[in-house]
């Protein structure tokens, strides 16, 4: 399973002023949010619903419940008792965490599957400029569901941090992910059989900053008098450094 | 492979037949123990922990240990139901209790502290006594983003807490069940926790009691850590095995690896060196839930590895400071795994995987025979989730996790102790 070279994104970086467009990449995450819903919600249930134990992404139906049969409050009436051979086995499955640098930010979120009735998970991205650490945020987000409900959920939470600027900066995030089981037998709340681990992201970077030009009056930095700075695009391997496309943007500057 | 696996099951239901008429088993069953005739093969227990007074207890499966006779289950959350047929079991308390005996003088352990505990892990110190880290949380503390409040130690003799002392405190965040268990090392206890400070990575903080006095540290050069464990041996002293970022490999890579104590009077700094890099995480792939042993014949490591394309669990043995082992793939489909240190040096692993019912999965005994994973026995899994393991004798070992409730007495949930034999 070593990664396809073809699958190594190709770097596109702004040579001398690096500082333009970045890809965005951003993934569409607010519409896979699962609130937590402090209610429970026993579901009609019918073993042939059960999936599978190896969880196939297939078989993951995020957000859905089962048509709930009534709503409870724990101590209003009694809840139904989980039966062993209803339930799957929880686990925590798909879990990663990823980030990208947009204009003037960066998102960094966290996600997993997991079986179990109540999962979490949590996600820091943490900022770096010439490789000191200068900010973090953290976002999470927690899934409900009912015991009986027999499908994979999902959870996935993340965290946007604003910039001011679109060069030099680097950036990794954190996730922190969990799973458990939670109940509400006649006296109070019942959790056990948390399952826990934490993903780390790769590292994300922002091309280069292009040296500060000092203005006129001879500043020695090579930019001023009758140099031009010009923006170039240039696209190259990341593994190997070839490169393999490149074109001027624009001058400026220069007599 | 899946024709080796319904050969030995097959095998395994005909020794069964003549297990139950020798009795083998070795004692009769101990209060709680199903007295069902229809054991599946290989299986010669399997005990609810029931107490005398026929209340029924569950105690998280974080450690199960053996002190001298008896078995001990430790681990938090934990919670006592009085069964009430007919209707919903009265819960009697819920995180008073840290750790219970199995057995027939199955009993229990309250908490030696006053506040909620997020884990309990526990260790033997002789053959009456243990000793136990126990980390305090917020009370209000949601489930799965607990708030650190507190650091114990407590040693039990068996009869009471005859010493409960405050630890130094983590620092930031933790993940209550991203820790070590509490080895002890030589005339050492020790224990290894994750943390998160304020705006940093993940890192690990090792604690050690010696002369009764606790000191501890972060392990520096070590940061985005996603999982620790700790593991002693007498001939190769301290091991740790670390998952997550590899400043050691090229790019942003991350992996599973083994350093050794050098010494325990060594600087900070140089205390730990680098052994084996037991396996390489692949693009897109989460390693997660490993655990490890050190026998005479090396550390031995299991592992599981997540992916969107599926999950597996495999296993490293034979790793030495020479040797980097042989790589097991010890099954697909599947990502829980735990491995126990049989007395004679060999490994052993409960493995879970898909059963032939959506919905159901098989519990899985491994062995290795003549370079093979062999599948010694075979059945339905009672447990709806994990589970941990340990050999209790040479050709046995004890599996206990949650049995949920199904029965008409009205209990949600206890624990549930298999007795696996090895030999069978």
């Amino acid at each position: 399973m070593s990664l396809p070279r073809r699958f190594v994104p190709l770097l596109s970086a702004f040579l001398v002023a690096g500082c333009g467009h970045e890809p965005s990449t951003a993934v569409a995450v607010a519409e896979m949010h699962e609130g937590a819903d402090l209610q429970f919600v026993i579901p009609a249930f019918s073993p042939e619903l059960l999936m599978d134990h190896r969880g196939n992404v297939s078989d993951v139906r995020e957000g859905f419940e089962t048509a709930p049969a009534s709503l409870l409050r724990p101590g209003e009436e009694e809840p139904e008792r989980p039966d062993a051979t209803a339930l799957a086995a929880p686990t925590i499955w798909d879990a990663s965490t990823d980030l990208t640098f947009h204009p003037k930010s960066l998102e960094a979120w966290a996600e997993h599957k997991y079986r179990g009735n109540k999962g979490r998970v949590e996600v820091t991205a943490f900022m770096r400029e010439g490789g000191v650490a200068i900010g973090n945020r953290t976002g999470f987000e927690e899934g409900w569901h009912s015991w009986l409900s027999p499908f994979a959920h999902h959870v996935i939470a993340n965290s946007i941090i604003n910039l001011e600027k679109d060069c030099g900066l680097t950036a990794d995030a954190q996730g922190k992910h969990e799973a458990w089981w939670e109940i509400a037998p006649g006296s109070g709340p019942s959790v056990f059989g948390k399952v826990g681990f934490s993903t780390t992201s790769g590292l994300a970077s922002q091309p280069a900053c292009p040296p500060t030009p000092t203005g006129g009056g001879g500043g020695g930095d090579g930019m001023s008098g009758d140099a031009a700075m010009c923006y170039i695009w240039l696209e190259y391997d990341l593994d190997s450094g070839e490169i393999l496309d490149w074109q001027v943007i624009y001058c400026s500057g220069g007599g | 492979m899946s024709g080796s696996i319904t050969a030995s099951v097959r095998r395994a239901s005909l020794m069964a037949v003549a297990l139950a008429a020798v009795g083998c088993g070795g004692d009769p069953p101990a209060a709680g123990a199903s007295a069902s005739p229809s054991l599946p093969a290989c299986m010669v227990e399997r005990s609810r922990l029931v107490l005398g007074d026929g209340t029924e207890v569950y105690v998280e499966y974080q450690d199960v240990i053996q002190v001298g006779d008896d078995l001990l289950l430790a681990g938090s959350p934990s919670y006592h139901w009085k069964p009430a047929p007919g209707r919903s079991a009265d819960l009697l308390s819920s995180d008073e209790i840290v750790a219970a005996y199995f057995g027939r003088g199955a009993r229990t352990v309250p908490k030696p502290v006053p506040g909620r505990l997020g884990s309990v892990r526990a260790a033997a110190l002789d053959d009456r006594s243990w000793g136990a880290v126990m980390l305090e949380v917020d009370p209000d503390s949601l489930p799965g983003q607990e708030l650190f409040t507190g650091l114990w130690y407590g040693e039990y003799d068996g009869a009471r807490w005859s010493r409960v002392e405050a630890m130094p405190p983590l620092r930031g965040e933790i993940m209550s069940r991203v820790s070590s268990a509490l080895v002890r090392a030589g005339d050492r206890m020790a224990w290894a926790a994750w943390e998160s400070p304020p705006g940093e990575h993940a890192r690990v903080r090792i604690y050690e009691r010696s002369g009764g006095a606790w000191v501890d540290y972060a392990v520096p050069e070590l940061d985005r850590v996603e999982l620790v464990e700790l593991a002693y041996s007498e001939g190769s002293g301290l091991w740790m095995l670390i998952s997550g970022y590899d400043a050691g490999l090229p790019g942003f890579q991350k992996s599973l690896r083994l350093y050794r104590e050098r010494s325990p009077t060594s600087a900070i700094a140089d205390r730990w060196e680098f052994v084996s890099r037991v396996t390489i995480a692949e693009q897109g792939v989460n390693l997660a839930f490993a655990s490890f042993l050190l026998q005479p014949g090396g550390a031995a490591v299991s592992w599981a590895e997540l992916s969107r394309f599926g999950t597996r669990v495999r296993t490293r043995v034979g790793i030495g400071l020479e040797s980097p082992g042989t790589v097991y793939t010890l099954a697909d489909d599947s990502d829980n795994v735990r491995l126990a240190a049989m007395p004679d040096g060999s490994p052993a692993w409960v493995v879970a995987v898909g059963g032939a019912e959506p919905g159901v999965f098989d519990l899985q005994l491994l062995r290795l025979e003549g370079g093979t994973v062999k599948v010694v026995a075979s059945f339905p899994s009672p447990f709806p989730m994990y589970f941990t393991v340990r050999a209790v004798d040479p050709h046995e070992i004890v599996v206990v996790g949650p049995e949920l409730g199904s029965d008409s007495i009205g209990v949600p949930f206890r624990s549930l102790l298999l007795r696996l034999s090895t030999s069978c």
